[in-house]
């Protein structure tokens, strides 16, 4: 059976009542939600809460899922836009002072990376993915995680190939700089 | 074409290999360029390696169980924002309406509408807060005429014995000591002498 066709059962399972169906969907995409929610917010914590709100989205709105894109795109469309609606509420936070320092910071050292040597390299590269506005962001990380190609972005995203490239364009313009700066 | 574009073509692959080979002369000619280079590669070669890393699969575990008791606690507290804001809009009408004991104020109308006992009972609760402004000069004269009876009541006399009192202030010192007997005057020092001031 082909992977599209299990996604079907699935969804059409759940649907019908069974909910041990949307569990076996969690189980089966939580680790890509979870790895494009961290790259996107950039620490454990704030992709956690990301994960946690793209399950309920999936719980309510998978009734009306028609199969128009695969699942994964479905569910990949739902993490990147959560995502950014959560770091565009941060950073309100952050210039309103409700978050403190020591707050954020502790955010940041919650880990779920075993291998130091690891998770020094991630805060590495998270801390200049941060710097980049979430749009931008989100296609760097699709083409350069995922290898994911323009037209396959734009279908997650609903934005035009030239768009996208543009934006791209942006990020690894914002990436030189900010990586020789820090050289 | 600028030397960012170049650079991201190089990254991205997009060169044909005339264009390569001029690239690459152009980064080997100038060390900043290639410096540039450099920490790019550097950059995008960390970014891969950190694309299967190992993490604690005890988060996973926990992530499908902690979803069900938010959930579950979700649908117990179901909120519903329309009926909030009726019941709040609803509240705010009866505050604005109602004073605290249950009684409609500041209308001119409603004041004529009140009976004297009313307005009595209402004037000795809230005098502090009434306001008579703006009132029809019928209810202002149904006003003054209570508070004046409620004035002689708390001080004990009556009508009369003001106007006495405002007959007084027309006179002066002397003439009041003249009109005083003897007998007024004792009667006036003991109780002076018998009052507590502070």
């Amino acid at each position: 059976m082909s992977d599209t066709n299990v996604d079907f059962d699935l969804v059409k399972s759940f649907t019908n009542g069974d909910e041990s169906a949307f569990n076996k969907i969690v189980l089966k995409y939580q680790h890509k939600i979870y790895w494009h929610a961290r790259r996107m917010t950039g620490n454990h914590l704030d992709a956690d809460e990301v994960v946690q709100e793209v399950l309920l989205v999936m719980y309510n709105k998978l009734k009306d899922f028609k199969f128009q894109s695969s699942l994964y795109t479905w569910i990949y469309r739902i993490t990147s836009t959560r995502s950014i609606n959560f770091i565009n509420k941060r950073k309100v936070k952050q210039i309103f002072s409700f978050e403190d320092q020591p707050e954020i910071k502790a955010r940041q050292d919650e880990e779920i990376i075993n291998d130091i040597e690891a998770k020094e390299k991630l805060a590495k590269i998270e801390k200049i993915l941060q710097k980049i506005p979430p749009k931008q962001k989100e296609v760097f990380i699709m083409k350069n995680y995922e290898q994911m190609s323009y037209e396959e972005i734009a279908e997650v995203t609903g934005k035009s190939v030239g768009g996208l490239k543009s934006n791209y364009f942006q990020a690894m313009k914002k990436i030189l700089k900010l990586v020789n700066e820090n050289e | 074409m600028k030397m960012n574009e170049k650079i991201i073509r190089y990254f991205e692959g997009q060169m044909n290999r005339s264009e390569l080979q001029d690239f690459e002369q152009q980064v080997n000619s100038s060390p900043s360029l290639k410096k540039e280079i450099e920490g790019c590669r550097k950059f995008l070669e960390e970014l891969s390696s950190t694309k299967d890393l190992s993490v604690d699969e005890n988060y996973f575990i926990n992530i499908l169980p902690r979803f069900r008791v938010k959930l579950e606690s979700g649908k117990r507290k179901k909120y519903y924002p329309r009926l909030a804001f009726a019941s709040a809009l609803l509240t705010v009408i009866i505050i604005f309406y109602l004073m605290p004991d249950g009684k409609i104020v500041n209308s001119s109308n409603t004041a004529n509408d009140l009976s004297a006992s009313e307005i009595t009972d209402y004037l000795t609760t809230n005098s502090s807060q009434a306001l008579l402004t703006n009132l029809p000069p019928d209810v202002e004269t149904k006003y003054d005429s209570l508070l004046d009876g409620m004035i002689y009541n708390e001080l004990n006399s009556d009508r009369e014995d003001f106007s006495t009192a405002s007959l007084y202030d027309k006179l002066d010192y002397n003439t009041i000591i003249q009109s005083i007997d003897r007998n007024e005057a004792a009667m006036v020092y003991e109780k002076l002498k018998n009052k507590k001031f502070f």
